[in-house]
């Protein structure tokens, strides 16, 4: 066995993925010799369109899958090992729980399974489903829950063992912006607590809001792979914001640009992201309940 | 039901006799699990070589072994209880209690239909409701076992549970013992209506009133009563009073102490704690104290004279016989004990009160000799081989399983039994006799054919004077040596203290038929003696525990079916195995027929299967060949010969494997009253025990190698 790093959580060498059928005949190439580390404490995030890969790479590392070459290490051992599995969480992409347990019954179990004992187990499940908002329903079965609270449930029980490592599929898939928000927090006050995070995505604006370095895949091939803000910063290209900006003063700082021999490629109001404003309705409608006063007046004439 | 192969003690069974005949059955299984590891190591190689080239999968087959022993020794029992509990949840959740509500309703209308008019309603009452508990539990066995994990599979929550440390043998043990321990659940509900159908259902009194009963006198005076009880629960039993059999009307502890007391006898000053010390002047003695208290009984409203010790004193006292104690003739298995009760001074019977139905559920433990014959000029040899007969003469039937002794004259079947001792036998030798008649002639054919038997020392050639009775086919008959029987010199000897039985404790059972031209049939186990009866509640639990051996025995497989195949084929593989497994004995004959014919043949002749192998029975039916005719000798016939004795040399090896479900007679043990044996429940449990290990082990090794996601 390769000396494990201290620093290095999750090591892919050369690894590749062929799904095969019953008589060995080759049918897909999933995953073709991807070589990737994950450092510790760092938000890693896995891109790329459906079918790229990216859910057989968390397989694999897993040992869902097994590879068909390469090797995948997590804390410097096989991924097949399943005594790895006590440091890590995991989140499916759907929370791929058994619906017929209410939400402490299912922490309760995967508490067993991590063999802890009956005190820390009831503790440690009432913890975290204060933590991911579940009180209310916490003895509701899951076949009743919202796609959102099963999301939360699914997140508390791969966070059941406090694992150092924790692998998110897909964890704002299905839900709204208040929840992606949520998730979002989560993910950043795990990495404040010092736990390294692997997550995939296909929603490009969540991965850059939180991750620190990205792999991106495409075709079970690694396309691009960096930190975040590094691979985003153009850097011949400055955006100036400005208020109180009249037109006469735009023109001016046009013609100065222009007159030191650079070219200005646009001059707009930036408008807000729908992600924001919906964000702050609801923070505001959250402070003062009832009907919102739109500026212009518009709800008022449709009554 | 005969039983033919008795029960080998269980430590026989395991280490193999002193005969060394038959290999004990741990070495078999020794023997069985050798040649799985190798097959299961070779075959693993291949696999791994054929999915993941030769480099490759050599290093993950390597290091599954590697993981292994760990994995399948290291579970921990939090883990394994989670999985269990969880498959607890899910059997529940798919409603296998549905099973027992079916249960319920087939009870409640069962009754209309379980022939009210047989000869033995309890033995129909058992077995039926024995079968379809074992029938209603199989399959909902099967089907919650065999769905569980592809389910699991197919809905991914596999991926979170095996994303946790846990081991996939602890995923296979966890299912199997939670499935069975719903299955336990569900069969101790079935159990315990079964028992209250079956004992409430059977339950039943009559009623004896004074015109049932017609009184026989002698000489003026009444000597007894004959007559029949009244019909309850469409039968009636006969009643035959003894007029000399009335009792005072008080009971006694074993140690003639008076525990219960009734009016007449208080009345005469006995009180309840009083100790018998004498009756008739005769005193009460440690050793007869059973016979000297049959003294008691007399004539209707004489007094007996009784010696009591009354804390510490000496008291004499005339108690009248008032009561009448006796039991009911046997109808349909049973009998009921009727007391009477005299009062007034006319000695008219005032009332009878017939009790609950006694006999009726039996748990017989017998006790097995050995059969050999004499011919019909009594000749213990056979004339022509002189080897000792060990079959009598055949009446036809050239397969049958009985073989007959001729009546009036010498010929006579011999039981020789060993072990008697007057502790196990105080009363006697208790016997059940199962005889076959065969009418060379038909006679009066409402008469029965007349046996006869005796004792004899096997030793000393000592004998006791013939008892007659009566051979009734398909019947057993009840049968007693009394303790003390007539010897050829008119004496009545003691069966013990006077040679009939050696010190040693053997003796023989001589059977012959009397009837001339007339032939009784039987074979060894036709005639076995009584020593005691076990509980029958007790029996009852043990039959249960039968059926329950085989819903484990039936979820483990369903569960390690599961572990690579879908649910459906999981679920029609495990209904397969238990079909082959309730006929393995077929197909081990079937089998042997083609590999060793001769051998089936001659040594177990009337086992042979005709036809040959499966390409031989296609090529006999294509053209039209009778199965028992030999084939033409041709180089396409020994070609196909070769091929069938392949083909049934792989599948004999495969049978090995296969669970016996024949084996699992307790079923019919407890319906035919037969206590059954702890040997055969622990050997039975030792079978299940080494399946569950085996499903456990490959099941585990399956799960381990197989990519659980998609």
């Amino acid at each position: 066995m390769v000396s494990p790093d201290p620093e290095v959580v999750i090591e892919a060498r050369n690894l590749s993925k062929v799904y095969r059928d019953f008589w060995g005949r080759q049918k897909v190439r999933a995953l073709r010799a991807l070589d990737l580390t994950v450092q510790q404490g760092e938000i890693f995030g896995l891109l790329g369109p459906n079918g790229s890969g990216k859910s057989t790479t968390i397989k694999i590392l897993l040992g869902l899958l097994f590879p068909t070459g390469g090797e995948a290490l997590i804390f410097g051992q096989e991924a097949t090992q399943v005594s790895k599995n006590n440091r890590i969480g995991y989140l499916p992409e759907e929370s791929y729980l058994y619906r017929f347990l209410n939400a402490f019954e299912t922490l309760d179990f995967y508490g067993r399974l991590f063999n802890m004992p009956a005190r820390e187990r009831r503790e440690r499940s009432k913890q975290l489903i204060e933590s991911v908002g579940l009180s209310a329903a916490a003895r509701r079965p899951l076949k009743e829950y919202s796609k959102g609270m099963t999301r939360r449930i699914g997140l508390a029980q791969a966070l059941i063992n406090d694992p150092d490592l924790i692998l998110l599929d897909e964890p704002t898939s299905g839900l709204d912006p208040i929840g992606t928000k949520d998730m979002k927090n989560m993910i950043i006050g795990l990495k404040e607590q010092g736990k390294t995070v692997v997550l995939c995505s296909h929603l490009l604006a969540d991965v850059q809001d939180v991750c620190d370095r990205i792999a991106i895949l495409h075709q079970g091939e690694l396309k691009e792979l960096g930190r975040v803000d590094a691979l985003l910063r153009k850097r011949d290209l400055t955006q100036i914001q400005s208020t109180q900006l009249s037109p006469e003063v735009e023109k001016e700082v046009c013609d100065l640009i222009r007159a030191r021999g650079g070219e200005v490629l646009s001059t707009e109001n930036p408008t807000s992201t729908l992600e924001d404003l919906f964000l702050s309705i609801v923070e505001e409608s959250e402070a003062k309940p009832g009907k919102r006063a739109t500026p212009d007046g518009s709800n008022s004439e449709q009554n | 039901m005969v039983i033919e192969k008795p029960i080998l003690p269980t430590w026989e069974w395991l280490w193999g006799g002193t005969d060394a005949v038959a290999t004990g059955a741990f070495f078999e299984f020794l023997k069985v699990t050798l040649v799985l590891i190798v097959l299961g190591l070779i075959l693993g190689l291949v696999v791994s070589v054929f999915r993941y080239g030769p480099s490759r999968g050599l290093r993950n087959y390597l290091r599954v072994l590697r993981q292994a022993p760990r994995d399948l020794l290291g579970i921990s029992p939090r883990r394994v209880l989670g999985l269990a509990v969880l498959a607890m949840r899910e059997a529940i959740r798919r409603r296998v209690w549905v099973a027992l509500l079916l249960f319920f309703v087939v009870l409640m209308f069962a009754s209309w239909n379980l022939a009210p008019n047989s000869d033995q309603p309890a033995v129909i009452y058992l077995n039926f409701v024995l079968t379809a508990a074992t029938y209603i539990m199989l399959p909902v066995a099967v089907f919650t076992a065999a769905f569980s994990l592809p389910q699991d599979i197919k809905n991914h929550t596999i991926y979170t549970v095996v994303t946790k440390p846990v081991r996939p043998s602890e995923i296979v043990l966890g299912r199997i013992l939670g499935f069975s321990v719903v299955g336990s659940g569900l069969l101790l509900a079935m159990g315990i209506a079964s028992y209250i159908f079956v004992v409430r259902g059977l339950n039943h009194t009559h009623t004896i009133t004074e015109d049932d009963l017609l009184a026989e006198t002698h000489r003026g005076q009444v000597v007894r009563y004959e007559g029949e009880t009244s019909n309850d629960d469409r039968h009636r039993h006969p009643v035959d009073l003894e007029a000399r059999n009335f009792y005072p009307e008080f009971e006694v502890s074993p140690a003639a102490k008076v525990i219960r007391l009734g009016g007449a006898a208080a009345e005469a000053g006995l009180q309840i704690g009083d100790r018998v010390i004498a009756i008739e002047g005769e005193p009460l003695t440690e050793k007869n104290r059973e016979k000297e208290l049959r003294r008691l009984a007399g004539k209707p409203l004489s007094t007996a004279q009784l010696s009591i010790d009354r804390d510490g004193k000496k008291l004499e006292l005339k108690v009248p016989r008032t009561i009448l104690e006796t039991f009911t003739g046997t109808n349909r298995g049973h009998k009921h004990r009727i007391v009477t009760r005299r009062t007034g001074n006319d000695g008219a019977i005032a009332s009878y009160a017939v009790g609950p139905a006694e006999g009726m559920f039996l748990a017989r433990v017998p006790q097995y000799g050995s059969l050999r014959f004499r011919d019909s000029k009594g000749d213990p040899k056979d004339s022509r081989t002189w080897t000792f007969n060990e079959q009598g003469v055949n009446v036809g039937k050239i397969f049958s399983y009985r073989s007959y002794i001729r009546g009036n004259t010498l010929a006579a079947a011999i039981w020789t039994f060993d072990g008697l001792t007057p502790e196990k036998y105080p009363n006697g030798l208790d016997m059940d006799v199962n005889i076959r008649v065969y009418r060379s002639y038909l006679g009066k054919i409402d008469a029965p054919v007349v046996g006869s038997l005796s004792v004899r020392n096997p030793d000393t050639g000592k004998r006791s004077r013939e008892q007659i009775f009566s051979g009734k086919d398909f019947s057993i008959e009840r049968m007693r040596v009394a303790r003390k029987v007539w010897s050829l010199d008119d004496e009545l000897i003691d069966l013990f203290a006077d040679g009939l039985i050696t010190p040693d404790g053997r003796t023989e059972i001589w059977i012959s038929c009397v009837d001339p031209g007339q032939y009784f049939g039987m074979a060894e186990a036709d005639v076995y003696l009584r020593s005691r009866d076990a509980p029958f509640t007790l029996n009852f639990i043990k039959g249960f525990l039968g059926i329950e051996l085989q819903i484990i025995l039936v979820t483990a497989l369903a569960v390690f079916f599961s572990t690579f195949l879908s649910g459906p084929v999981s679920t029609l593989l495990s209904f397969t195995t238990v079909l082959l497994g309730f006929n393995k004995d077929f197909l081990q004959r079937v089998v042997q027929s083609v590999l060793n014919p001769e051998v089936a043949q001659q040594a177990v002749a009337y086992k042979r299967v005709y036809g040959g192998g499966p390409i031989e029975a296609a090529y006999r039916i294509l053209l039209q060949l009778n199965i028992t005719s030999e084939l033409e000798a041709n180089p396409l016939t020994s070609a196909i010969k070769v091929i069938d004795v392949v083909i049934m040399y792989i599948v004999n090896n495969i049978l090995h494997l296969l669970a016996d479900f024949e084996q699992f007679l307790e079923v019919q043990y407890l319906s035919y009253g037969y206590d059954i044996p702890w040997d055969m429940l622990i050997q039975h449990s030792f079978s299940v025990i080494s399946f569950l290990l085996a499903t456990y082990v490959l099941g585990y090794f399956i799960l381990k190698s197989r990519e659980l996601a998609r």
